[in-house]
This record gives C-alpha cells, sequence and structure tokens, in this order.
C-alpha cells in the first residue's frame, strides 16, 4: 500500500503542469479580454505545434533545419489544392458541402510532409553543422520559390482563396473560439504523441544521437534511419499544422510563409528551451501574445518599428540571462519511474537462456585482421581468438594498435583486410550498431555517458534493440510497450545492482563520480545483453580499491556468462583477472597465452622493457 | 526541487499573461466606451508599419493624418471627433485575421482604412465579414479583392480598371495599331491584357505581344520584333526602369512611334534613365501633383506644409479614402457599420484629391485616370 502511493505520487505530480495548462487552454476564450485575443491564442497554438515540431530536430536531435516552414507550405498547400483547385474548381463541389474532405487531407498532408522530410533528410544525413544548414536553407526556399511560380497549380503570388471554414456538416466552426477549440485539439494531440514518441526508444535514440552519435550506435541504434524519422516526424508535424492553419485562414499565399519565419519559429525554438518538452510551448505563446500586446502601446501606435526593436531587445536579455532558454525542465526520456525497491542479487540461473556454445570453444575469431590508416599501417595481421567463459587480456605499449583493434572489431572502423568471425557469422564489415546488436558491446577508453539523462535512461538506451518498435504504436502509447518498458527499467535496476551503481540510478550521470560513471558505462553496455563484452582501459583514473573493485566486478560478468575482452594499462589487474593474454606490439600479435606465459615470454619483456632486457 | 520550481515559475508566467491581458481589457474597454461617451469616432488604420515595404503603408498613413487633422479642425464628422487606432500588420497573412477582430471587437471603430498587401486583406476579409465592418483599402490592387466581401471597397484603381482606361485612351487619340511589351509578372501581364482588350474593343489592333523579364538588359530583339509588324504606338505594361530602356532601344532603332506607358513607369528615375527618349511619353497615374484640379493642389499645399515634402500617389489616395469614409458616415447618418457600408456603397461621385469617387458593385473605384506626358523632363498632364 505504501509503496503504491509512492509510486502514485510522482506520477500525479508530473500529470500537474500538463492538467493546469489543459484547464487553462480550454478556459482561455472566457478569460480573454475579446474575441481578438482568441485569434492570438489560436495563432499562438498554430506557433506552439510548429516549434514543437522543429524542436524534434534541433532540440531532440541536434540537428539544424533553417527551411522547416517548407513542411508548413507543403501541408497549407496540399488541403487547398485538394480541397478549392480540385474539388471545388474542377470538380464543381460546393464548398460548404467538403467539410468530410477534412480528414483526408490531413492524411495526404501527413504522407507529403513527411515523404518531403525524407527526401530532405536523405542526403543531409552526411553533413553537419555549416552544410547541413545551407542545405536545409536551400531546400525551404525550393519549396517557397514552386509556391510562388507554379501558377497554376498554387496560383501563384495570389494564392488560394477560399478555402472552406472547419466545419462539422452544416455546422460552421467559423467563430474565434470554435477556430481556437479545433487547433487546441491538434496541439493536444500532437503533444500527447509526441510525449509518448520522446518517453520511448525513438525519444531515447534521438538525445542519444545528439549527445554522442557514435555511442548511440554501439547501443544498437540505427544512427542514420534514426535522424530520418525525427525529419520525417517533424515534417509531418508541420504538415498537419499546415492544413489548420489553410482552413483557418480560409486563404493562403506565400506572403504567410516567409524565410523570415524559419527564424522566427527557429528563436521560438532556442528561446523557450530546445531540446525541452514544454520549452516550445512557453516560447510561442510568450511570443505570439507579447507581440500582440505590444500592438495597444502608445509608443508603438506612434512609433511601429519600436514593437520590433523591443522584441529583439527582449530576446537579446532572455538569451543572455537564461542562455539554455526560458524552460529547463528536463525531458521526461522514460515514464516508468523504475522499481523503488532493492533488487535481489542477480543469480547466473536469471542471466538468460543457456548458450548453446559449450566452455572453452572459440567464440570470437580473429583471423589476419590488418587496418591501414593511409600510408600507416596500424594493424598487420591479426589473428586470435577469445573463447567461452575467459576473461582475456589484451596488452601491449602504447601505440600497439590496441584501440584500433578494439575499433575494428566493435565495427567503429572496418577493417582493411581480414576476417573476424563471431558465433559463426561474419562481422567485420558491419555497422557498429549491427555489431551490437549480434552481441558485442563495448566501452569507451575516455568515459562516454549520455550526460543529459539520468543513469536509468542511460540503461534504457542499452535496451534500445529489444524496446524499439512502430512510432505510430509509441505515439498512442499502447500498454504492451509501456509492460516492456517497465520490464526493462527492472532489468535495468538489477544491472545496476550488480554493477554496484544501483543507489544512483535517478541521477543525472554529469553528476556522478568518476567510479560511478565508469561502472554505469558497462551496466550500460550490460544491457544491451551482450554476449562479449569489450572493456577499453576500465581502471585509467582509479585508485588502488576502486580497481580491486572493478576487478571484481569484471570477474563477475564473466561467471555471469558474459566473455570480455579487456584492454588495461594497469598489469595488476590485467594480470589477476585475464585468463588468458593476448600481446601486441606495432600492430602484429607477439605472444598469447597464460599471464604467467606472457610474463616469462622474451619477446613481451623486449616489447615493454627494450631489447637489453 | 527542479520540478517545483519550473511549475512554480510556469504559473507565475500564466498569471503575469493573463494580468497583462486583463490590463489590457480594461484600457481597451474604457477606450471603447470613452469613444462613445465623448462622442468620439475612431477609425481603424491596419498597414505593413516595418519591415522592407513599410513606405506604402507609412505614406498612407501621412495621407490618413493629414485627413483626421482637417477632419477635427472642421469640427469632425456630424460634431464627433475622429481618431485613430493603428495597427501593425507586418505584411503578413497571418496577422490579417487577428489585426480584423481587432478592429471588430472595438466597438468605437466605424470604419477600417490601409491595406499595403492584398494578401494581408484577403485573409482579413472573413472576419470583416462576420462583424461587418466596411474598409475602405488605398494600396491594395489585387483581382482576388473584387467583389471578396461586401464590406470590402478600395479607392485605389484596380491593374485591370487602369490597363482598360489606357486601351480606350490610345485608341480614342487615333491609333489603330499597337505592339505590346509587358513585364512577365501579375503586374505586367495583368495591366497588358486589359490594355489589349480594351484597345480591341475600341477597333485597335495588336500587332505583337511580348513578355519581358524585370531586370532585362538587352531589349533588341524584341523591340525589333515589335516594329516588324508596322505598328502605330508601342505600349510598355511595366516598371520605369525596364521602360526608359526599351524606350532608349527603340529611338535607337531610328523608330519614332509614339510610346504609351502605365502607373509602374510615373517615377522621376524614368527621365533620368531615359532622358530625351522618354521626351514624349504617356503614362497614366491615380493621383499627380501636376493633375492641377484646385483640390489637389489644396491637398497638396496642406500636406507639404504638414511634412515638408510632396505627397505620394500613396497619401493622396489614404486622404481620399479617409474623407470618403467620413462622407459614408455624414450619410449614413450614424457610425452603425451596415450602415456605414450601404453608404459606401451608394457614394457617386465624391470629388476626391484623386479625381471623383465611385464605386462598383465589387467594392473597386470607378472614376478617371490622370493621364501624364513627359514634357521638358517632368510628367504634366497630357494634353487631350
Amino acid at each position: 500500500m505504501i509503496v503504491k502511493s509512492s509510486r502514485a505520487l510522482p506520477r500525479l505530480t508530473r500529470l500537474a503542469i500538463p492538467a493546469v495548462l489543459a484547464i487553462v487552454a480550454v478556459l482561455l476564450p472566457f478569460i480573454l479580454p475579446g474575441d481578438r485575443w482568441v485569434r492570438v491564442a489560436a495563432l499562438a497554438l498554430i506557433y506552439i505545434a510548429l516549434a514543437s515540431g522543429l524542436n524534434i530536430l534541433v532540440g531532440l536531435t541536434g540537428l539544424l533545419d533553417l527551411g522547416f516552414i517548407a513542411f508548413f507550405i507543403v501541408g497549407a498547400y496540399t488541403t487547398a489544392i485538394l480541397t478549392v483547385q480540385l474539388f471545388v474548381n474542377q470538380l464543381g463541389f460546393d464548398p460548404d458541402t467538403l467539410w468530410w474532405l477534412f480528414p483526408i487531407s490531413l492524411v495526404g498532408a501527413l504522407v507529403l510532409a513527411g515523404i518531403a522530410g525524407c527526401i530532405l533528410g536523405y542526403p543531409t544525413l552526411r553533413a553537419r553543422g555549416d552544410y547541413l544548414a545551407i542545405m536545409t536553407l536551400a531546400f525551404g526556399e525550393i519549396v517557397r520559390l514552386v509556391s510562388i511560380n507554379w501558377i497554376g497549380l498554387t496560383g501563384g503570388s495570389v494564392g488560394i482563396r477560399g478555402i472552406p471554414p472547419f466545419a462539422i456538416g452544416d455546422l460552421e466552426l467559423t467563430s474565434p473560439s470554435a477556430n481556437y477549440y479545433v487547433v487546441l485539439v491538434m496541439v493536444v494531440v500532437i503533444l500527447v504523441a509526441l510525449a509518448g514518441v520522446v518517453a520511448s526508444p525513438v525519444g531515447r535514440a534521438w538525445v542519444a544521437i545528439r549527445e554522442d552519435e557514435l555511442v548511440a550506435s554501439s547501443m544498437g541504434i540505427r544512427t542514420r534511419r534514426y535522424k530520418l524519422l525525427a525529419y520525417v516526424c517533424g515534417a509531418s508535424i508541420a504538415g498537419v499544422t499546415g492544413v489548420f492553419f489553410a482552413h483557418m485562414q480560409q486563404f493562403i499565399n506565400p506572403d504567410s510563409f516567409t524565410l523570415e519565419d524559419n527564424f522566427i519559429v527557429l528563436s521560438l525554438v532556442i528561446l523557450g528551451g530546445a531540446g525541452t518538452f514544454w520549452g516550445p510551448v512557453v516560447g510561442a505563446t510568450l511570443w505570439i501574445f507579447f507581440q500582440a500586446i505590444a500592438r495597444d502601446w502608445t509608443i508603438v501606435q506612434e512609433h511601429p518599428e519600436f514593437r520590433t526593436g523591443f522584441l529583439a531587445l527582449i530576446v537579446v536579455v532572455l538569451m543572455i540571462v537564461r542562455p539554455g532558454g526560458i524552460v529547463s525542465r528536463k525531458l521526461k526520456l522514460t515514464r516508468s519511474g523504475g522499481d523503488p525497491e532493492r533488487p535481489a542479487p542477480r543469480t547466473a540461473a536469471e542471466v538468460g537462456e543457456p548458450d548453446p556454445v559449450e566452455a572453452g570453444a572459440p567464440v570470437l575469431v580473429v583471423d589476419a585482421v590488418g587496418r591501414t590508416f593511409g600510408g600507416l599501417t596500424a594493424l598487420g595481421s591479426v589473428s586470435f581468438e577469445v573463447r567461452r567463459g575467459e576473461i582475456l587480456g589484451l596488452m601491449g605499449p602504447n601505440g600497439a594498435g590496441k584501440s584500433t583493434l578494439l575499433n575494428v572489431l566493435s565495427g567503429v572502423t572496418k577493417p582493411s583486410r581480414g576476417s573476424i568471425t563471431f558465433r559463426g557469422d561474419r562481422i567485420d564489415g558491419l555497422d557498429s550498431d549491427r555489431v551490437s546488436v549480434k552481441g558485442v558491446a563495448r566501452t569507451f577508453q575516455t568515459v562516454r555517458l549520455f550526460w543529459q539523462m539520468t543513469v536509468l535512461e542511460n540503461l534504457l538506451v542499452g535496451a534500445h534493440e529489444r524496446l524499439r518498435g512502430w512510432v505510430p504504436a509509441f505515439a498512442l502509447r499502447l500498454p504492451r510497450h509501456r509492460h516492456d518498458e517497465a520490464r526493462a527499467l527492472t532489468e535495468a535496476g538489477s544491472v545496476l545492482e550488480f554493477a554496484g551503481v544501483w543507489d544512483e540510478r535517478t541521477r543525472r550521470t554529469s553528476t556522478l563520480s568518476y567510479d560511478s560513471q565508469r561502472r554505469v558505462e558497462i551496466a550500460r553496455a550490460l544491457m544491451t545483453r551482450p554476449k562479449l563484452l569489450l572493456l577499453d582501459e576500465p581502471a585509467a583514473g582509479m585508485n588502488e580499491s576502486e580497481t580491486k573493485a572493478l576487478a571484481s566486478l569484471i570477474t563477475a560478468i564473466r561467471d555471469s556468462g558474459t566473455d570480455v575482452v579487456l584492454i588495461e594499462h594497469d598489469m595488476d589487474l590485467l594480470m589477476s583477472v585475464s585468463d588468458r593474454i593476448v600481446v601486441l606490439d606495432h600492430g602484429e600479435v607477439i605472444a598469447t597465452g597464460t599471464p604467467d606465459e606472457v610474463r616469462r615470454n622474451p619477446a613481451v619483456l623486449e616489447a615493454y622493457l627494450g631489447s637489453d632486457a | 526541487m527542479i520540478r517545483r520550481t519550473t511549475t512554480a515559475a510556469s504559473l507565475a508566467a500564466v498569471a503575469a499573461l493573463s494580468l497583462t491581458l486583463a490590463a489590457c481589457s480594461s484600457s481597451a474597454s474604457s477606450d471603447s466606451g470613452s469613444g462613445d461617451a465623448e462622442g468620439e469616432i475612431a477609425l481603424g488604420y491596419t498597414a505593413t508599419l516595418t519591415g522592407d515595404f513599410a513606405s506604402y503603408g507609412l505614406e498612407m498613413r501621412e495621407g490618413v493624418d493629414l485627413a483626421v487633422e482637417e477632419l477635427n479642425d472642421e469640427g469632425g464628422i456630424d460634431g464627433r471627433q475622429v481618431k485613430i487606432v493603428s495597427a501593425d500588420d507586418e505584411g503578413s497573412p497571418a496577422n490579417g485575421p487577428v489585426v480584423a477582430q481587432q478592429f471588430c471587437d472595438d466597438t468605437a471603430i466605424a470604419a477600417v482604412l490601409g491595406y499595403s498587401f492584398s494578401s494581408v486583406a484577403l485573409s482579413a476579409l472573413p472576419v470583416y465579414d462576420s462583424c461587418g465592418l466596411p474598409i475602405v483599402a488605398s494600396a491594395v490592387t489585387s483581382p482576388e479583392l473584387t467583389g471578396a466581401s461586401d464590406v470590402f471597397f478600395r479607392d485605389v484603381f484596380t491593374d485591370a480598371y487602369q490597363g482598360a482606361e489606357m486601351g480606350a485612351h490610345v485608341a480614342d487619340g487615333g491609333v489603330e495599331k499597337v505592339a505590346v511589351l509587358y513585364q512577365q509578372d501579375d503586374y505586367g501581364q495583368g495591366v497588358s491584357e486589359a490594355f489589349s482588350t480594351a484597345f480591341e474593343e475600341a477597333g485597335g489592333e495588336v500587332t505583337s505581344s511580348q513578355a519581358y523579364q524585370l531586370g532585362a538588359v538587352d531589349f533588341g530583339t524584341i523591340v525589333n520584333t515589335a516594329l516588324a509588324d508596322e505598328p502605330d504606338a508601342i505600349f510598355i505594361g511595366g516598371f520605369y526602369t525596364e521602360a526608359a530602356k526599351i524606350a532608349t532601344q527603340l529611338r535607337t532603332s531610328g523608330s519614332d512611334l509614339p510610346i504609351y506607358g502605365t502607373d509602374g513607369a510615373v517615377s522621376p528615375d524614368l527621365v533620368s534613365l531615359g532622358g530625351d527618349a522618354v521626351e514624349g511619353m504617356t503614362v497614366y497615374s491615380a493621383f499627380s501633383a501636376a493633375a492641377g484640379t484646385d483640390a489637389s493642389s489644396a491637398f497638396i499645399d496642406a500636406f507639404t506644409a504638414k511634412f515638408d515634402k510632396e505627397p505620394s500617389s500613396w497619401a493622396a489616395l489614404a486622404y481620399d479614402a479617409t474623407m470618403v469614409v467620413a462622407e459614408a458616415i455624414t450619410e449614413a447618418g450614424s457610425t452603425d457599420r451596415a450602415a456605414v457600408a450601404e453608404a459606401l456603397a451608394s457614394i457617386e461621385g465624391f470629388g476626391g484629391v484623386t479625381g471623383d469617387i465611385t464605386f462598383d458593385d465589387g467594392g473597386d473605384r470607378l472614376g478617371e485616370l490622370i493621364f501624364l506626358q513627359v514634357d521638358g523632363g517632368e510628367f504634366v498632364a497630357a494634353a487631350e
């Protein structure tokens, strides 16, 4: 009973803000002093939707888009052309009877804007920074120029008039309040769906890509696909918004969609707080309302240019005072709070289904793998194997090629020659996300966590492959996914307990101690349920007692059924935990054997101490 | 803790916003209240007042201000003082309905003036329709606005109307064959089509009709093509830069045919670019300081005294729009919006500084264009 209420409480507080905002939004037409303000509110809703859509790209996924309005144009013209140009002008329907066409327009706009998102997204996947900005800007202009110059279809600069207002049957929803409520329904649906997607594997994948693309792909996330998905989702939201805008205005022409609007929407996202859920909402609402309020000021009546200048000044001051935007509330990347009870220690029995590979049989076979960077040979011809049930130590002096080897094994860099076989499958040539899905996980030499996420959210990214699904299913919050996510959170709890950092589960990873960060990184890798774990200098920067504790964690990982490849400079650690050791020097294997054999190997001594030893 | 502070902050923001709005509402309602109590008549004025296209809106505002000043000096309309409620539409059609609703909500407003962009006006019309507030616009010429609403009027001539008037004028002048050159956009195309239709209806023949791009430099080919059919005159439907170049090309080719242009060519730059080549060229305009009627010279004097510069045609049109609205309110005997709209529709031959004003059924202006001729480097009223 107590447990239940302590669970229900955070849920209640979490729903407090949306509930208050929803009540305010519903009562707004009655609170506002006149219909003019209701129209301002409806316009603010349109901008809330646009800013929330752009936030997926700019805020969540970290992709710049300076041509976002293009998708808005696609949506608005889809419905205008379908309704007015086709059904009224060509087929001779009475515009007052066309209310049933609205949902069809919506679907059409959703699909067309989504396709436009794909078209823009695809070539920009490889571009970053300035190039991406220029590409999106150019795309936006292309769409705008088409709307101006394809006169036969879009009416050119004259635009399309006589778009029927919102209606249900014979009931025309033309009053300002009716317009407002119709658009409010759209915004609520968009926000609820968006919140569902954000607190799902999709949202976490987006944020993971923004935080660290390489790590995201090592968690099994197909990063390019998710970037494209971000474009499609953002574009679809803008497209749907365009349909509502066109019917709200009953008239569209290219003047509604200027280059400047791209920058305004982007400013709203940044002003409100990019990458937060409520930022775009707050930014758009405040901006549109203050813009309208400023119109009434006496000084603006006399000198209209003061308004623009004053608003620009507010933006500058706000950006200095609150550089992260008005809203700083962290994004909720999962709706479940996690199990409040400390999980029971993991036993070998629950670690998974029995492994078909016998102990001692080779699981990873590296055969004559080489890697050349330009003229530099980092790896000559490396061959070794990792056997079931062992910790394989990988040592060698600086520059021996250890890190390159790890990158080649994990798919970050492709081998120039040779083959890598993991449990019977070739994995050389696979992208790192596919290598991860095959069951090979890794950590990094310097800790690379998703710093803006909590420990639990980091671990859930590790569970991506098991949780992923279809975007509409997340938007609709199907119970199956909620159930899966709850299970994954329970698993995350026990993995954290296993790694000794369960107490830190709700903290943001950037606030953790170094030792805990290392352990969380290992725990996150374990969440992918790897059969083989590659650890890249996990003890670097740790003190003696921390290193000792780490040694027992690594042993425990092996004992729980995950084979380990350990790169380490700390000889005590390496010698004490490794079952066998492979020694690399100048990109070649110079010795293989048990720690004792390696310790006595003259070639190893020479490599480490020089030829005189 | 973080959660709590953000909750508090967002609630505070909402509260602040509603307070500001409440303050606005009280001031707005007291405005409209005081307007009625003191007998003030408010007129809405909206146009694009900031940004790249602010000049039309600012010039119109000067005309409106002068008209309001003159009206109030003479005791207002029916003894009630006139005041302007101004709103910047930023040239954005999204703001059209918002501004329109603002004027609709303010019960003291009897009519609306201004509008720089046809698209903004078009997006606002459904709102005006719902509250019956009449508009007299002064700078929007789109054909889409013709008959778009019962409450929409404009005292600026449409491109189509002006083109047709020019066509009739040229035919009346005894010209039988014309070669047409036009700028390839909705302005050039609209005005030239109307010209050609009217000219042919008057019994003339259009020997050729060729388009050129705005910003084009070389007109040799199209001038030669135009001259090949031996026309009596050349009509150029476009702006002054290209018109001046075409005229120069024409004279260089040895032709001394008369040249007719449009209001787009009316600019001192036509003469500075075209020089002798444009001497004698005939153009038209809704308003010109050179027209020389009593009304217009009085207006020019008053305007120059107030603003220390010559009025543009936008200022003159907005001045007339204000005066027409004043006349309509006087006719209607009240500021009842429906009555004012009805009075506007039945205005006939109102003597404005831009000539007589009458509105047709579509809300477009009927009236006389002023034909101008370049004489000694100046635009002067064309000899009939």
